[in-house]
């Protein structure tokens, strides 16, 4: 990463704020603005640092969890600076400012009108596949679902 | 009347009228805390609800006061134009924001953002 680069210091900030909605822990702050969301806390440390930066160093060693939650995020997003603004602007609209889903989206396709309409649903499917946690009812739910389709696909396999 | 009459007048003088527009003030507000990151004209063209026309005059007027420097970047092999405050910028952004919170009685000498 080269804090030099417009397109690098996007991805960070994005990369960032993304893990820390799925629970790891970071000391940055983050706001809505009109890049989406950014922390000027983490700015701070990339252009003070930047050779740890350019080099991906840090003193601090990730947990299994975290570690999961990185391959999580960089198998979905492939570090695409597009997908994450996107992603990371419908993330703060659906799971901190907790707008309905709906509305969230409405929200990114207007904020982030210069990418297309597929560019902004594949954005935010992926924010959703990243962010969403079912609830114990939701995966119940799914369960009972799901046992379904198996009978009827065993039943189909008798005949 | 506010109390501090004198101070709003004689403060007055100190701020640049030519920046008390709707547009760039909001412009100015939504770099200010974006530093040498800055943002793209289409980023504040979605972000603040702005016509091509509106937004390119006002940056134009912002760059050439020296409020903002302006800069190509490349994203996804696309050229943009970036836009960030300078010091000049950030500075009479504090003052005029100061001007206007005592102008409009709002607690302490600055609003919270």
């Amino acid at each position: 990463m080269d804090k030099d680069r417009f397109e690098h210091r996007l991805i960070a900030q994005k990369l960032v704020y993304l893990l820390k909605l799925k629970g790891v822990e970071f000391v940055y702050p983050f706001r809505l603005y009109v890049r989406g969301p950014y922390s000027p806390n983490l700015a701070r440390e990339y252009y003070q640092h930047g050779d740890e930066f350019s080099r991906c160093e840090t003193e601090s060693t990730l947990s299994p969890a975290e570690a999961d939650a990185v391959a999580g995020l960089t198998g979905l997003f492939d570090k695409s600076p597009s997908l994450l603004e996107i992603g990371a602007t419908y993330g703060y609209l659906a799971y901190e400012m907790r707008q309905p889903p709906e509305q969230a989206y409405r929200m990114v396709r207007r904020m982030k009108s210069f990418y297309s309409n597929e560019q902004i649903v594949k954005g935010v499917n992926r924010a959703k596949k990243y962010l969403f946690v079912p609830t114990d009812e939701e995966k119940a739910a799914l369960d009972a679902e799901l046992q379904e389709w198996q009978r009827a696909g065993i039943r189909s396999m008798r005949h | 009347m506010p109390d501090d009459l004198i101070a709003i007048v004689e403060e007055s003088e100190d701020v640049n009228s030519a920046l008390i527009s709707r547009v760039r003030l909001e412009i100015l507000w939504a770099l200010s805390e974006l530093g040498e990151d800055g943002a793209t004209a289409r980023q504040l063209k979605a972000g603040l609800n702005l016509s091509d026309g509106v937004l390119y005059a006002n940056l134009k007027k912002l760059v050439e006061m020296g409020y903002l420097r302006s800069e190509k970047v490349t994203l996804e092999g696309k050229e943009l134009d970036l836009y960030a405050i300078t010091p000049e910028g950030l500075a009479e952004w504090r003052r005029v924001r100061g001007w206007l919170c005592k102008l409009l009685g709002c607690e302490g000498d600055t609003c919270e953002r």
